[in-house]
C-alpha cells in the first residue's frame, strides 16, 4: 500500500514538468505577449516622434530663416499691394483713375460693392464699407472732383489718383487725394462717382497651389467694382489691358461693349461704351497659423516662387502700349 | 510453447532522478524566468511610454512654437501668394480675348454689341451680303475661344437712301474659355521666349 502511494507521487512529479511548461507558455502568451506588443508599438511611436521632432526642428530653423528674409524681401510690397489687408477701394479707384488718364478713355461712373469669401471663422460678416448706403456723385463740371467717400477709411493719407501706375508699391503715405488736372493720355473726366450698398459675395476657391502646396484657410474679401467708360476702340483695348496689370490684382467678371455713336469720319474711331464689372481682393491679416500650412511652407523651398513669378508677370509683364497699327489693336468690330 | 517476458524494471537499475527537490528547483527557476521576462518587458514598456510622453510633449511644444505669432506673418504672406496665384491663373484674359476675337471678324462685317455671358456670346451684326454672313460664321468656328457657332437669323436690312444694302444677322457663339486660356498662355510663353 505504501509502495503504491510512493509510485503515485513519482507519477505526479512526472506530470508536473509538462504542466509547468504549459503554464509558462500560457503566461507568456497571456501576459508577456501583450506587453511585448505594447513595447514594440511604443518603440515605433517613439521613433516616429523623434523623427517628427527632427523635422519640426528643421522647420523651425527654416521658418526663422524665412522670417528674417521676409522683412527684407523685395516682392513683399508688391504682394501686399496686390492683395492688401484693408479693402482700400479708394486706392484702387486712384489707380484706375491713373489708367483712365493714360488710356484716354472717359470714366463715366464708378461704383463698389463688397463681400466676403472664404471659410475661416471670423470672416462671415459683410464688411462695413459695403454696408454704407451713402452715394457720392460728382458732376462733370466739377473743377476738383473728390474721391468716393463711401468708405470710412478714406483719409488724407490715401494715395494720389495720379500715382505712377507702373510702380508695384503703393505707399500708404502717398500724398494728395486730389484729382490731377492734366494727364498724359488726355484729361479724364469723372461723370459720376457713386457707391452703392449692394452686398455681394463670391466664392474664391480654396487653393492648394504653389510650390509649398500650402492649404489655405483663407478669409479673402471680394470687393465688386463696376465702372463705365467711353472711348475709342484703341483706347478701350488699352484701358482693358491696363486693368489687367494694375498693382492691385483684379479679375474682370463681366464686360459689355456697345457703340455710342456710329459716325465714321476718316481716321476717327466711333465712340464705344464699356461696362466692366470686376473683383478686387483683400485679405485681413490672420491671427493664427495653420500648422499644416507652416509644415508645407517650411518643408518646401520656402515662399512659392511660381506664385511670385505669376504675380510679377501679371503686374510687370511686357506689353506694347502702342496701338498704332491694326496688327496690335485688332479690328474694330463695330466699324 | 509459452513466451516468458519480464516487464518489470530490473532491480539493479536506477530510477530517473526526479526527486521532489529538483522538481521544486525547476519550478522556481521557471517561475523566476517567466517573471524576469515579464519584468524586463514591463520595464521596457514603462521606459518607452515615458519616452513617448516626453517626445509627444516636445512635439506639442515645437508645434506651439511654430504656431506662435512670430510666424503668423510668414503664413499670412504665403497664403496671400497662393491666393493671388490662384486668382491670376484662373482669371479670364478679356483683353486678349477681344483682341483675338476681332481678328475673326471680317473687315466688311460690323457688330452691334459685344456682351458675352458666362458661356455664350450673342452676336448681332450686319454684313454686306449673305455670302459674307456665311463666311463670317465659318471664320468664327475657327476661333480658339469658340465651342460652336449657331446662326440664329439672317435678314435683309432696309437700306436708307444713298446707303448700300446690307444683311443683318444674329448668331450665338458658345464660348470655350478654357481652350482659349490654354492657347493664350501657350502663345504668351512662345512670345516670351
Amino acid at each position: 500500500m505504501k509502495k503504491q502511494m510512493v509510485n503515485k507521487l513519482v507519477g505526479l512529479k512526472v506530470v508536473i514538468l509538462p504542466l509547468s511548461a504549459t503554464a509558462a507558455i500560457l503566461i507568456a502568451v497571456l501576459f508577456i505577449k501583450p506587453v511585448v506588443t505594447d513595447v514594440n508599438a511604443s518603440k515605433k511611436t517613439v521613433e516616429e516622434n523623434k523623427e517628427q521632432i527632427g523635422k519640426l526642428e528643421a522647420q523651425e530653423l527654416k521658418m526663422k530663416e524665412l522670417s528674417g528674409s521676409l522683412s527684407s524681401m523685395e516682392e513683399k510690397p508688391m504682394v501686399m499691394s496686390a492683395m492688401p489687408e484693408q479693402e482700400e477701394v479708394e486706392r484702387y479707384m486712384a489707380e484706375i483713375y491713373g489708367r483712365v488718364s493714360r488710356s484716354g478713355v472717359i470714366l463715366r461712373s464708378f461704383s463698389t460693392n463688397s463681400g466676403v469669401s472664404g471659410d475661416a471663422s471670423g470672416c462671415s460678416q459683410i464688411t462695413s464699407e459695403a454696408s454704407s448706403s451713402s452715394s457720392t456723385s460728382v458732376s462733370p463740371s466739377s473743377p476738383s472732383p473728390s474721391m468716393p467717400t463711401s468708405s470710412p477709411t478714406v483719409s488724407p493719407s490715401s494715395p494720389s489718383p495720379s500715382m505712377p501706375t507702373s510702380s508695384p508699391t503703393v505707399s500708404p503715405s502717398s500724398p494728395s487725394p486730389s484729382m490731377p488736372t492734366s494727364s498724359p493720355g488726355g484729361s479724364p473726366a469723372v461723370l459720376g462717382v457713386s457707391s452703392t450698398g449692394d452686398d455681394s459675395s463670391s466664392a474664391i476657391p480654396q487653393t492648394t497651389s504653389g510650390e509649398a502646396g500650402a492649404s489655405q484657410t483663407s478669409c479673402t474679401q471680394t470687393i465688386g467694382i463696376n465702372f463705365d467708360v467711353n472711348g475709342s476702340w484703341d483706347q478701350i483695348l488699352k484701358f482693358l489691358k491696363y486693368t489687367e496689370d494694375t498693382s492691385r490684382i483684379a479679375d474682370i467678371t463681366k464686360i459689355s461693349i456697345d457703340p455710342v455713336s456710329s459716325q465714321n469720319n476718316q481716321g476717327e474711331s466711333s465712340t464705344l461704351n464699356v461696362k466692366v464689372s470686376l473683383s478686387i481682393f483683400s485679405r485681413p491679416k490672420s491671427g493664427s497659423v495653420d500648422i499644416a500650412q507652416i509644415g508645407d511652407l517650411a518643408g518646401g523651398e520656402g515662399f512659392s516662387k511660381t506664385a511670385l513669378k505669376t504675380i510679377e508677370d501679371a503686374i510687370y509683364g511686357p506689353f506694347d502700349y502702342n496701338y498704332d497699327t491694326e496688327k496690335t489693336s485688332g479690328k474694330n468690330i463695330f466699324k | 510453447m509459452v513466451t516468458n517476458i519480464n516487464l518489470s524494471a530490473p532491480s539493479g537499475e536506477k530510477a530517473p532522478a526526479l526527486t521532489g527537490k529538483s522538481t521544486l528547483i525547476f519550478l522556481i527557476f521557471l517561475l523566476v524566468a517567466v517573471v524576469s521576462v515579464y519584468g524586463f518587458f514591463a520595464m521596457l514598456k514603462s521606459k518607452y511610454t515615458k519616452e513617448e510622453e516626453q517626445t509627444s510633449n516636445i512635439i506639442k511644444q515645437k508645434r506651439r512654437d511654430l504656431s506662435s505669432a512670430d510666424y503668423v506673418e510668414i503664413a499670412d504672406f504665403q497664403g496671400r501668394l497662393n491666393m493671388l496665384n490662384e486668382i491670376i491663373t484662373n482669371r479670364f484674359p478679356w483683353h486678349s480675348f477681344i483682341l483675338e476675337f476681332s481678328k475673326y471678324i471680317l473687315p466688311e462685317v460690323k457688330l452691334a454689341s459685344f456682351a458675352p455671358g458666362e458661356d455664350v456670346l450673342p452676336i448681332n451684326g450686319t454684313a454686306p451680303n449673305y455670302e459674307a454672313v456665311i463666311r463670317q460664321v465659318d471664320l468664327l468656328k475657327k476661333f480658339s475661344g469658340t465651342k460652336s457657332v449657331e446662326l440664329k437669323t439672317v435678314s435683309e436690312a432696309m437700306a436708307e437712301e444713298g446707303q448700300q444694302k446690307s444683311v443683318s444677322f444674329q448668331a450665338e457663339l458658345k464660348l470655350d474659355k478654357k481652350n482659349f486660356m490654354k492657347n493664350n498662355s501657350s502663345n504668351e510663353e512662345t512670345n516670351g521666349q
